[in-house]
């Protein structure tokens, strides 16, 4: 039987993939959380479309058994060095996303019992890997929330104009 | 699945620019956070 946290989390990536299916049905978030994983997750899918599309081009993605295979492969790799962090935790939002709209583009009927099992496949992987790190670092509320929740429209616009100057320097350097 | 030894590379590759992109996001918002709290401690 699943958890309560599992449910969370299963909440959180099949929200995550309607947003970035464009839904037309769907609402607005039910969660804080919710709404700013879509916010920041949706920032960060352009990025990673246009990085991973060059690569995940070779190959094909035909069926939601091989889009759990990849991922699992994926993210096995991506955290093999052993560290964690919020900025890696978004990424496996995205590459779910991405996973989702490879399979559309290859002709894969997404049905809900599909987008379903995506979004189990997501949250499974972050329950059985990650949830220990989520509650050590805070979790949902207290963790992913304050580090990514805009405080207020007017001090985020003078954040962005000061952000964009030391984005432009970090920039020199990567 | 047939695509299983010829994808090992490609999911190397993904998860090198997914790992790239998540820390450089995790540093932007660490830098971001920072200078919320220094310019508008009131936030």
């Amino acid at each position: 039987m699943e958890t309560a946290e599992f449910y969370y989390v299963y909440y959180l990536a099949q929200d995550y993939l309607q947003y970035v299916l464009q839904e037309s049905h769907l609402g607005p978030a039910q969660t804080r959380v919710a709404h700013v994983l879509r916010n920041i997750a949706s920032s960060l899918q352009d990025q990673t479309e246009e990085a991973l599309r060059p690569f995940l081009d070779r190959i094909d993605i035909t069926s939601v058994a091989v889009a759990k295979r990849i991922f699992n492969g994926v993210m096995e790799e991506k955290f093999a060095d052993g560290n964690t962090n919020w900025g890696r935790i978004m990424t496996i939002f995205t590459f779910g996303g991405l996973l989702t709209k490879k399979l559309q583009e290859h002709g894969v009927q997404l049905t809900g019992e599909e987008k379903e099992q995506i979004s189990y496949f997501i949250t499974e992987y972050i329950i059985n890997n990650k949830a220990e790190w989520i509650d050590a670092n805070g979790g949902w509320e207290n963790g992913f929330l304050t580090k990514f929740e805009r405080r207020s429209l007017l001090s985020f616009s003078k954040i962005t104009a000061m952000f964009i100057a030391v984005f432009s320097l970090l920039r020199e350097y990567y | 699945p047939p695509a299983s030894s010829s994808s090992a590379p490609v999911e190397a590759q993904c998860a090198l620019q997914l790992r790239r992109i998540g820390d450089k996001w995790d540093l932007r918002q660490k830098i971001l956070n920072l200078l919320t709290k220094l310019f508008f401690p009131e936030t």
